[in-house]
């Protein structure tokens, strides 16, 4: 509850007293009598939004008269057949022309992350949408994705979204609300839209974009407000203290010798994760003679950094000053040398001042104005801009902030708020009172996919169709207008943003097709724009729209009052950054058991948030895994565990968001921590001078990876840049069982992962379990050891790669494990009933139904990539997420082993369709769910026995060896040793 | 080998029965038990009480039939646990059990006369415990007859090169024979239990027709000719046979489960002779324990004498340095073998989170039978039993080290997982205890625990005549 004074609150004593005073009636029957004060009204409204209605609503008798209609509808309500979602479905009684039960189809389309879009290819089969791909020609995402964009598939078959339009949180209709508008709208309309305020998420779709702005031209006083992009953090304040305007800044690593990120996060989860991490990944490995290096500065370990060469943990108070210093020693060459900080900017330095033109400094965007004008400048000094670092109009709209919204309604001067696909009741900072000024606002109406947070405190909540039944638009990171196209109808009851501002304040209103449709056709006739549609549709873009470059700007004259000394911080308090995270993103992904289940790349916690601390800072705290400490700052406060994680600034803690959420009926409820709790404005993204004590507390937390070292075996290998190619692979030694295990047909299925490439997205993992049905099994099942993802992302720490500084800062591996599908497999020696073995192409098969679960091929498992149905994990779920399974693939029973299988069922189809053509296999027909996934595409699948496949060539490669060799397994699956650039001289 | 033939008198043996026991004494003392069921009322609560485990037992197995075998602790990567662990601890007293009736049998050792019954009935029940696990532990229990060779319409066939096949092929043929080495052992006392039946219904001080009748069935005819005993004789004989090349398949086997893996800490040539020597003394200490319960419950000491303690505990004293012998060999062989995965095992099996396994193998397997050096010590009955526990306990840590604590960490520190164990992976182990309990104490009302015909022949051999 609140506490803070409301200075129209009234409580029931002023109403006894009314009472108690005569004034009121003497006699009473109900509090119909009494609710007539206006004092009484406004206490109900307050403390009971839900029967505030009642109040004013019909009397006594007519009271009993709805209640009868309402029995009689709900018995009406029972006639359906039911809500499995099969009420709405038609059998084919003709076969619709192009759709063959059980063929899969794909449409282009799009999945959208925070705003931003990433091109994809939703596979459909008998008319469900059951797996998201990547779109190869959509010029931004270039077949990648992401782990929100495969996690999307789950989100539409999720039977908690919301359903219904509801008026008080009961349920209602779509005509109901609309009849109750109508006189509303009619009267802003006449007002000029006075009071009429429009809150969107972050919204980059041109269609509805020029829908807003269609209608703030017709409601000239009204207004939109947006809430800003969680993966923007303070860009586009940076971009307008600096060149006077927004401006994206476009990144070109393949102009770039070396690549200096200042806490960057061009790798971490966001929009950008998907163009940028190929695009770096390319140009890494296309950088003829050295490496393209990748320093990286950053006040808490990101994936960034972790793929970093050269990494250094920073105070964040201190990364003004070291960028200062970095552009000082571009200068002049320091000849001092304080340790590794000095050694890191001494290294970047030179790097840079070797490679003027084709240097890239680049920062990320949780950085302060400061930080970004001083790389700017850096760039600019260096030549930079132009070559590596351009600058392109933006691709968010202009709208106004969130807190000038909240000033409006605090003051009174909103009468009616709408509010689409966002949810800032939660996501707003807390100290600008969201939820209160909201209680102002005479008309609220809110758009959403769930019943959340500012559901509930809504006059009126209409569902949201999930963007894969509904048609829209929106713009990825370089701009590219991407289209979203329905892959199947409706489930529920649903329309999108754009079809309910048509029904507001449309004449008419239009679906969702005619909307995009219109907008993009414009004034061009429509039997001429037909065939550009049509392939627009097609390829799920609009060619040649990506944003357009602009010439670098001027840059603002530094400021003489620019960063001076470091805060002087008491000793015993801590810097709190915040950070989206990794797999729930703001909390708008909370919904999503896979994306629960899904460990963080970095901690492999899953189902919960922690708070991230240095190991230097819980050694002197005596703290361990798991210990609750209270973090308090003035009268914020917030009990939380921390998790020592290496690479973390010594007295800084990370704490993500998205968690501490209680709705009720949800799978998140009471799940992790609030961290809005402990943000404040100005700066949402770090809190100093906060205070930790320990509380003695422990909480459990379910971790997929409990040991972070290598125990000195080489599991992760490092080929030095430099160096002579050195096979890294032992060669193939004899075995007892001789040649008995070779391929019998001519093909010979292998895998080869790239680590180098790997960034630890876990993008895999999302699709494996998108693909193959996995199960997602909960917390404490994880907790326990019984994970069900077949493929993992190990993830290390060690000083093997360049110079990390012991547990504070060392460097950070990412192996990809899925099974390896050994020659001489051990697993297939265990199992007594020959469940698992090998086909006669080299994988190594599962056959679930003839799985007896003796689980010895789990115990002989060197790689321990199998994973076991301990409960009934797949058959109790929703009968809606059911539906979204995949149907090429088993779904495995209580006591039945399961893995990894290459994607069986896709070899298998290939065979099909080879052995019908009566042609081979072509190279790269056949992508693994994992490898179609990965935005970097460090995966390679294919044909070994095919001397020309890409698969084979990689095996070629000097950097290939195999997991734990030395067993002579004979994996098909094997890696390629992460790069590294040549270790400089020591400096003296 | 004494045969009923055998008139040498053997003064060797005359300490291992009492000085004055006649064949009417002997079959007197061992058949009253049948017939009169002594304690009547702590047999009684003794059975309750294990009758209520066994309910445990079933009560854990209706939740794990309901719910799955998630009920227990197991995970990825510690697949097998305490329901293995119970498996071989069991099968390693049956083998134990078997394996000393059997060797001891056909080396005609004088002593085991008033021991077999007992040892063998031991193993039977061991067995009969440990056979609940295999079938139990399947993820879909109700397959269980997948992993052996039926003639079935998809012409499958178990994979005979799975170790788990041949490990369900060695119980059930342990099964078989220990159940026939324990029967046909029991045929002549059925025959006396049955003619003593009748007389007693002759003296009218009995009105057990009933158990006349039963005892008759199951003597299978029993006249005590001389071709009776020649066939007796050749049939146990090689049923012993069998049974000892049985118990060394068995347990050989069980390891091979386990070394057949390429795992660190179980690919290892040594286990299937370790689990061997383990499961002798595991059998042994066992055996002990119920000897010196039975002879003190129901006032043996006549027929088992202090001497018979003195072997026991002089087998319990060997078979411990043998033990000792397997562990310090793969103590040496790993920690000079130069693998740092096997390395990493032994250190964490030694000072790991669950070191407490290898301590308890350590101080109360390998340790206590030293104080069987002392000559007065392994005479004393309580201090074989309290080895002899101490011995089983130790056994136990021992499975539990090698299954669950090298599962835990094999090669990869990131799928490393820690094992906790669930109340119902307990219950189970508890109620395995009950069914033992139960059928044991079943077996010492109802059966003849001292064979009566060896007693018979070891006094005749004593005397060298029938006394």
């Amino acid at each position: 509850m609140t506490a803070r004074h409301d200075p129209q609150a009234v409580d029931l004593a002023t109403i006894r007293e009314t009472l108690a005073s005569g004034q009121g009636p003497t006699f009473w029957q109900s509090f119909d009598a009494v609710a007539r004060t206006p004092a009484f009204r406004r206490f109900l409204e307050r403390e009971y939004p839900a029967a505030a209605h009642l109040a004013a609503g019909p009397d006594r008798r007519g009271f009993f008269k709805l209640m009868a209609a309402s029995f009689a509808m709900a018995g009406l309500a029972a006639c359906d057949a039911g809500d499995d979602g099969r009420a709405k479905e038609v059998a084919y009684v003709r076969q619709p022309e192009g759709l063959e039960p059980g063929v899969p189809l794909s449409y282009a389309s799009t999945t959208v992350i925070d705003g931003y879009a990433n091109g994809v290819l939703v596979t459909t089969v008998n008319g469900r949408p059951i797996k998201i791909e990547g779109n190869p020609d959509h010029p931004w995402s270039r077949g990648g994705t992401d782990i929100f964009g495969q996690a999307s598939v789950l989100g539409l078959y999720d039977p908690a979204r919301s359903q219904a339009v509801r008026y008080l949180n009961r349920i209602s209709t779509w005509d109901t609300f609309r009849a109750a508008m109508i006189g509303p709208v009619a009267a802003l309309r006449a007002d000029q839209g006075r009071g009429f305020r429009i809150l969107t998420g972050p919204i980059t779709g041109p269609s509805l974009i020029a829908q807003i702005q269609a209608l703030l031209t017709d409601f000239p006083q009204a207004r939109w407000h947006m809430t800003p992009p969680v993966s923007q953090g303070g860009l586009a304040e940076a971009s307008q203290t600096l060149f006077g305007r927004r401006l994206d800044t476009r990144w070109h690593f393949d102009r770039a010798r070396v690549v200096v990120a200042i806490d960057g996060d061009f790798l971490d989860p966001g929009p950008q994760q998907v163009g940028l991490s190929r695009a770096w990944v390319e140009a890494r490995d296309a950088s003829a003679g050295p490496l393209l290096t990748l320093h990286a500065l950053a006040a808490t370990p990101t994936l960034t950094s972790a793929k970093a060469d050269y990494h250094l943990a920073a105070e964040p108070r201190d990364i003004a000053a070291l960028v200062d210093r970095l552009a000082a020693a571009v200068d002049a060459p320091p000849t001092a040398s304080d340790g590794r900080t000095a050694q890191w900017i001494a290294r970047a330095a030179t790097a840079l001042r070797d490679a003027k033109g084709a240097g890239l400094v680049l920062a990320g965007a949780m950085q302060s104005a400061a930080v970004h004008a001083a790389v700017h400048r850096l760039n600019a000094a260096l030549g930079n801009i132009g070559t590596t670092v351009t600058f392109t109009e933006p691709v968010l709209p202009d709208a106004g902030t969130v807190d000038g919204l909240v000033d409006a309604m605090a003051a009174g001067d909103v009468s009616t708020l709408l509010m689409l696909e966002t949810n800032p009741v939660y996501t707003a900072l807390s100290d600008i009172g969201f939820a209160n000024a909201l209680a102002k606002v005479t008309t609220k109406i809110y758009a959403g996919l769930y019943v959340d947070e500012t559901a509930l405190r809504c006059d009126w909540h209409l569902p949201l169709t999930h963007p894969l039944e509904c048609w829209g638009d929106a713009r990825a990171v370089d701009g590219t207008a991407s289209l979203i196209q329905p892959t199947v109808k409706p489930f529920y009851d649903g329309r999108s943003a754009a079809e309910i501002l048509s029904l507001l304040f449309d004449g008419e209103a239009r679906d969702g097709l005619a909307i995009l449709r219109a907008h993009w056709q414009g004034s061009q006739n429509a039997a001429t724009y037909e065939p550009i549609w049509r392939t627009a549709l097609l390829d799920g873009f609009l060619p040649g729209t990506a944003s357009p470059e602009v010439s670098p700007p001027a840059l603002a004259p530094k400021s003489a009052d620019a960063p001076g000394a470091p805060l002087d911080l008491r000793p015993d308090t801590v810097t709190l950054l915040f950070r989206p995270d990794p797999t729930i993103w703001d909390g708008s992904l909370a919904a999503s058991g896979w994306l629960q289940e899904l460990p963080k790349p970095l901690t492999k916690i899953v189902w919960e948030n922690v708070v991230a601390i240095s190991p230097a800072l819980a050694q002197q705290h005596q703290l361990e895994n798991g210990d609750v400490v209270a973090l308090a700052l003035d009268d914020r406060s917030l009990d939380v565990p921390v998790w020592i994680v290496p690479g973390q600034a010594a007295r800084t803690m990370t704490l993500t968001l998205g968690y501490g959420r209680r709705v009720t009926d949800t799978i998140f409820d009471g799940l992790g921590y609030d961290a809005n709790v402990m943000r404040a404005s100005p700066s949402p993204w770090l809190t100093d001078g906060v205070s930790l004590t320990k509380t003695g507390r422990k909480a459990v937390i379910a971790t997929t990876q409990d040991h972070n070292s290598m125990e000195g075996q080489n599991f992760i290998r490092v080929a030095r840049d430099g160096d002579a190619p050195q096979r890294q692979g032992e060669g193939v030694r004899p075995s007892l069982y001789g040649a008995a295990d070779k391929p019998k047909d001519e093909r010979a299925w292998g895998m080869v992962i790239d680590t180098d490439r790997c960034t630890g997205c876990n993008a895999c993992v999302v699709a494996c379990q998108s693909e193959n049905n996995i199960a997602v099994v909960g917390k404490e099942q994880v907790a326990m050891g019984r994970g069900m993802h077949w493929l993992r992302v190990d993830r290390y720490y060690s000083l093997a790669k360049t110079d990390g500084n012991g547990l504070d800062d060392p460097d950070t591996h990412f192996q990809p494990v899925p099974c390896m599908q050994c020659e001489l497999a051990p697993c297939e020696v265990g199992c007594p009933v020959e469940a698992t073995l090998h086909d006669s192409e080299g994988l190594n098969l599962m056959v679930y139904n003839r799985c007896v679960g003796t689980r010895a091929c789990s115990g002989y498992c060197p790689y321990k990539v199998r994973r076991f149905n301990y409960l009934d994990y797949s058959g109790g779920v929703a009968p809606s997420i059911q539906s979204g399974r995949n149907p090429d693939v088993s779904v495995r029973s209580r006591g039945v082993m399961e893995k990894c299988t290459y994607c069986v069922q896709r070899v298998a189809e290939a065979r099909i369709t080879a052995d019908k053509a009566g042609a081979p296999i072509k190279d790269g027909t056949v992508q693994t769910a994992c490898q179609s996934a990965c935005p970097t595409r460090a995966i390679t699948f294919g044909d070994l026995a095919d001397s020309a496949s890409a698969v084979a060539a990689k095996r070629n490669d000097p950097r290939n060896y195999d997991l734990l060799g030395e067993l002579n397994l004979r994996p098909r699956t094997t890696y390629l040793a992460e790069r590294a650039p040549r270790l400089p001289a020591k400096e003296g | 080998m004494i045969s009923p033939s055998s008139t040498r008198p053997k003064p060797l043996v005359s300490s291992i029965i009492a000085p004055g026991q006649t064949f009417e004494s002997i079959g007197g003392t061992i058949a009253d038990i049948a017939f009169t069921h002594p304690m009547r009322r702590r047999w009684w609560v003794a059975f309750a009480f294990s009758l209520a485990l066994v309910g445990v037992l079933g009560a854990a197995l209706l939740w794990l039939f309901i719910e799955g075998v998630g009920v227990w602790g197991n995970n990825i990567p510690v697949t097998w646990a305490l329901d293995i662990v119970a498996y071989d601890w069991w099968i390693g007293v049956a083998s134990g059990g078997l394996l000393v009736s059997a060797l001891f049998q056909l080396l005609g050792a004088e002593w085991r006369s008033a021991l077999n019954r007992i040892t063998e009935t031991v193993s039977l029940i061991a067995a009969a415990a440990a056979a609940v696990y295999p079938i139990i532990h399947l993820g879909r229990p109700w397959f269980f007859y997948w992993n052996l060779p039926y003639p079935n319409t998809l012409l499958l066939w178990p994979q005979v090169r799975s170790p788990l096949f041949w490990d369900a092929v060695d119980i059930l043929s342990f099964l078989v024979v220990a159940l026939a080495f324990w029967y046909i052992g029991m045929i002549p006392d059925f025959a006396t239990l049955r003619d003593r039946a009748i007389a007693r219904i002759a003296k009218k001080d009995d009105k057990g027709l009933l158990r006349a009748q039963l005892y008759g069935i199951v003597a299978l005819g029993w006249r005590g000719s001389a071709l009776h005993w020649h066939r007796w004789t050749q049939a146990y004989r090689i049923i012993a046979m069998l049974g000892v090349v049985l118990v060394v398949s068995l347990q050989t086997g069980a390891a091979v489960m386990f070394a057949g893996s390429v795992e660190p800490g179980w690919h290892d040539t040594l286990l299937p002779v370790a689990y061997l020597f383990a499961a002798i003394f595991s059998g042994v200490a066992f055996i002990a324990v119920a000897t010196v319960l039975l002879r003190a419950i129901f006032g043996l000491s006549a027929l088992i004498t202090p001497r018979h303690l003195d072997v026991l505990a002089k087998l319990l004293l060997i078979l411990g340095l043998l033990n000792l012998y397997c562990n310090a060999t793969e103590f040496f062989a790993t920690a000079l073998g130069g693998d740092a995965y096997d390395a990493g095992v032994m250190h964490r099996r030694m000072v790991g989170s669950q070191a407490w396994a290898f301590w308890t193998i350590a101080l109360a397997s390998l340790l206590p039978v030293h104080l069987f050096w002392f000559a007065a010590i392994r005479r004393s009955s309580l201090a074989l039993f309290v080895v002899g526990l101490l011995v089983a306990l130790g056994l136990f840590a021992d499975h539990f080290m090698v299954i669950v604590v090298t599962l835990q960490h094999d090669f990869l520190p990131s799928a490393a997982h820690p094992y906790t164990t669930s109340i119902w992976d307990i219950a189970t182990f508890i109620g395995s205890i009950g069914l033992f309990l139960a059928l044991m104490l079943l077996a010492m009302r109802y059966l003849p625990l001292v064979s009566i015909v060896e007693m018979k022949r070891l006094a005749q051999s004593v005397h060298g005549r029938r006394p």
